[in-house]
């Protein structure tokens, strides 16, 4: 591995969370190094088109988000220095970063660090699940705004989330059929939530332009409903949806089935935790969200002195709420490196919390009213794939648990789920209802697998440069 | 709480030993420390069940593998045990030398097959070795087995016979009278037993001392390298001497096992500096190796004595008390057969393997292990 300068401030993660971070601590007086996996900044909601792509609209090119240029125009900064195409795949005595390009593995010292990592499409598994033509909501928003590739002539949505509605419209624009919208939350339940709207006119008219134009191509959006079931020989002909019960499981005998050729998944995001584990951050479990977040005080601080969580990786809270957790992580990094004084910090952090906490209300009512609901979990079946890297079905991990295992590190050495490529991000999640469930733990009681470097897989040649030779063979 | 026979450690040595003991109609309570059994280094291991290269324990590996032979019914589960051979690999001239003389030795002690290969068929055998590779030492008898499946198949199938295993639970001491060992004291309490079992691989010299034995026994480190899944490369496990190995399992993933280190501080940290190192190393003699991608890296604290044999059998003059541990890395491949072992031993009989190069005291008196171990 190569030595590279020590940095007084990392920021891994350059979406909004990580550019906001990065851009206040510098313009503080820190120099700052802003490490990210992609080819350009913006990460996934500012994701900027390839330098290549032409658009007759420049607004395009940039994530097509009006709001994208006023973050994006942030960088180039005299002293941030963007390292793109870089993976940060581990983390050694707390202040060594391992990072990784094609080519290299570097280590690099930082004094504190900021984890703007994002998060990853949740995994839900039906039967059929792993069918070609069944793709993720945001892949898919991905495609058709930037690609200009449609994922299917006929698609059904499923998910829980105003991203469907998004994706929705998209499709219908650019000349696909929708043929429903299956939405897991249950709306009739959430009329608590609708003050907290108040004041956000923006999303609401965003929301309500998106299901004009749905009522006007007539498509059916079923509240309270989930996917069951995809089939078809090599790729996905039908897919199967059925109505929940209270505690969001699906009730046989519902089931609702249509013609297709793509299916489009949104059952959320879940937070890219697994560097901050690493780390070795406490985890709390979040109720909505059903799963793991990176803990953090009100300065975004971790609990591992100097690391600090800004963005999705922490909240599912979106792009705005980004934002201003990064500028409170990059401002109180720059107090902690003596850059600015107790007082400067105490005066921005007092109106950027109050804005965090109006931001915040719309953001917790949206993830109430689209809580991931235990019952979710049960569309899967006893021969359902549950871990795709090594091909494991839920029936195998239920083997696992008869046989023993009480804990889902125990039910990966058992089963090899979670020993593949993803590293377990995908199948953990997955398993640990049925451990639950089996074993009679609370969900917040089984704590995610293990993490160990690298939190990506990198190539042993990427590994190995840069090492000295020893004299054999 | 009374029992028959108390075992310190659920790790091969420790579920073997109950399993057996078991068999033989004892009561018996397993110790453990951790969450479930395995967790340790027999969990962590390498896979390999290998008699050749062995210097006092040839007689015990070999019979060990009989043992393994029928493992899997006898446990009535899948241990993915496979003889795929054991190829050792040299690339120094005068190291083929010392393989020739191995192997007319191992042969004369009944190691049937073990043969030498040249540079051409070890390249034959592992396609896209390098061609500075010497000659080769071929054991077709050994093989390899799933650590994260035989560990808990022992457990299991000693629970099936009335074993409680105690997760959860450390030993503390021995309970002892006049030069008896009587029971252990755990964190939960103590526990009388007839017979006090040291299955306590790095930690078992402690209460070996507490018998009245000194029993050196040095912590080490072993690292091993997990890459993502591959098509079939090649079949035997692969060594190559005393700085490391590979094989490549059932499961398709290529193992990389880096030498042992001094680990005085009992700890399971990699070290990724001296990984990338060796990972160079060994792309050098493997080529193909450098663009594989590596899945996750973990060590396991395995244990050494001064000459690298185990400890087997009893102290002198101290009764109820039987230690099986020091394993030196020999531990996975010999555990079914001293578990039996044990069970021999605690039954009165004489023991099916000679246990002369393990006796527990050949260093109790040794004031040149004494000092800086």
């Amino acid at each position: 591995m190569t030595q590279l300068a020590p940095t007084p401030l990392t920021v891994v993660g350059a979406g909004p969370a990580g550019i906001m971070a990065a851009f206040t601590a510098a313009e503080a007086g820190v120099s700052v190094t802003l490490i990210d996996d992609n080819p350009l900044p913006g990460g996934q909601y500012y994701r900027q088109a390839p330098p290549e792509f032409r658009f007759s609209d420049p607004i395009d090119a940039q994530s097509g988000r009006p709001d994208a240029p006023a973050v994006l125009k942030k960088l180039p900064h005299p002293i941030i220095k963007v390292l793109n195409n870089m993976l940060v795949w581990g983390v050694f005595d707390q202040h060594n970063l391992a990072l990784a390009d094609g080519e290299q593995s570097y280590l690099l010292p930082t004094d504190r660090v900021i984890l703007a990592t994002g998060a990853y499409d949740r995994p839900f598994a039906f039967t059929g699940w792993t069918l070609p033509g069944i793709i993720g909501a945001g892949a898919a928003l991905r495609m058709i705004k930037t690609q200009w590739v449609l994922p299917g002539k006929r698609v059904l949505l499923a998910g829980l989330g105003p991203l469907q509605l998004a994706l929705a419209d998209a499709l219908i624009k650019s000349g696909a059929e929708v043929v429903c919208v299956a939405e897991a939350a249950n709306l009739m339940r959430s009329w608590q939530q609708l003050p907290k709207f108040w004041g956000h006119w923006e999303r609401i008219q965003e929301g309500m332009a998106y299901l004009n134009n749905l009522r006007k191509n007539k498509v059916p959006v079923l509240y309270n409903y989930a996917i069951v079931g995809a089939f078809g020989k090599d790729h996905v002909e039908k897919a199967q949806i059925a109505r929940l019960d209270e505690q969001g499981a699906p009730i046989p005998g519902t089931e609702r089935q249509f013609d297709v050729d793509s299916v489009c998944l949104g059952y959320g995001l879940l937070p890219s935790f697994q560097l901050a584990a690493a780390f070795g951050c406490q985890l709390r479990f979040d109720q909505n969200l059903g799963w793991y977040a990176p803990q953090h005080d009100a300065s975004m601080e971790t609990t591992q002195e100097g690391v600090f969580v800004a963005g999705d990786v922490t909240d599912i809270a979106g792009a705005k709420v980004a934002q201003v957790e990064g500028q409170i992580a990059g401002l109180t990094a720059a107090h902690q490196l003596g850059c600015i004084s107790g007082k400067v910090l105490a005066e921005r952090l007092g109106s950027l919390r109050s804005r965090l906490k109006r931001l915040n209300r719309l953001a917790e009512a949206l993830q109430k009213i689209y809580a991931f609901r235990p019952g979710l979990a049960k569309a899967a079946k006893e021969d359902t794939l549950l871990c795709r890297c090594e091909e494991i079905t839920f029936g195998q991990v239920k083997k696992a648990l008869a046989d023993g295992a009480t804990d889902l590190n125990q039910v990966k050495l058992a089963t090899r789920a979670g020993m593949g490529y993803c590293q377990g991000r995908f199948c953990s999640v997955l398993a640990a209802p049925v451990v639950a469930e089996v074993t009679g733990q609370s969900m917040s009681d089984l704590y995610p697998f293990t993490v160990r470097p690298p939190i990506q897989p990198i190539p042993l040649g990427v590994l190995a440069s840069g090492a000295k030779i020893n004299s054999h063979p | 709480m009374r029992t028959d026979v108390a075992v310190i450690g659920g790790g091969i040595m420790g579920c073997a030993a109950a399993y057996y003991l078991a068999k033989e109609g004892f009561e018996v309570v397993l110790l453990e420390k951790n969450a479930a059994v395995g967790l340790e280094a027999s969990g962590r291991c390498a896979c390999g069940v290998r008699q050749q290269g062995r210097k006092g324990a040839l007689q015990l590996a070999m019979a060990s593998v009989r043992v393994w032979s029928s493992l899997p019914q006898e446990l009535e589960a899948d241990l993915e045990y496979v003889r795929t051979g054991n190829l050792k690999i040299v690339w120094e001239p005068e190291k083929a030398a010392a393989l020739e003389s191995e192997t007319t030795w191992e042969l004369s002690q009944g190691l049937a097959g073990v043969r030498m290969l040249t540079s051409a068929e070890c390249r034959e055998v592992v396609p896209g070795i390098t061609e500075t590779i010497v000659a080769g030492k071929l054991c077709p008898t050994d093989g390899m087995a799933n650590p994260m499946l035989v560990v808990p198949a022992f457990g299991r199938a000693a629970a099936r016979l009335g074993v409680r295993i105690l997760t959860r639970t450390s030993v503390t001491g021995l309970l002892t009278l006049g030069s008896s060992v009587c029971g252990v004291t755990t964190d939960a309490g103590e526990i009388e037993a007839n017979y006090v079992i040291n299955t306590a691989g790095p930690w078992a010299a402690p209460f070996n001392e507490q018998a009245g034995c000194f029993t050196p026994i040095r912590p080490g480190l072993d690292t091993l390298i997990i890459t993502e899944r591959q098509p079939h490369r090649f079949t035997p496990f692969v060594g190559f001497g005393w700085w490391g190995y590979i094989l490549q399992p059932k499961s398709g993933n290529i193992i990389l096992g880096l030498e042992e280190k001094t680990n005085e501080a009992f700890s399971t940290q990699v070290d990724y500096a001296e990984l990338a190192i060796k990972a160079r190393d060994m792309i050098q003699l493997l080529p193909w190796l450098g663009d594989v991608a590596f899945l996750r890296a973990f060590s396991g604290i395995t244990e050494y004595t001064p000459d690298k044999e185990p400890y087997i059998g009893v102290m002198p003059g101290v009764s109820g008390y039987y230690v099986a541990c020091g394993f030196s890395g020999q531990g996975f491949c010999l555990g079914p057969m001293v578990g039996k072992i044990i069970s021999e031993l605690v039954t009165g009989r004489e023991p099916s393997v000679s246990l002369e190069p393990f006796k527990p005291d050949r260093f109790a008196t040794d004031q040149i292990h004494r000092e800086p171990l």
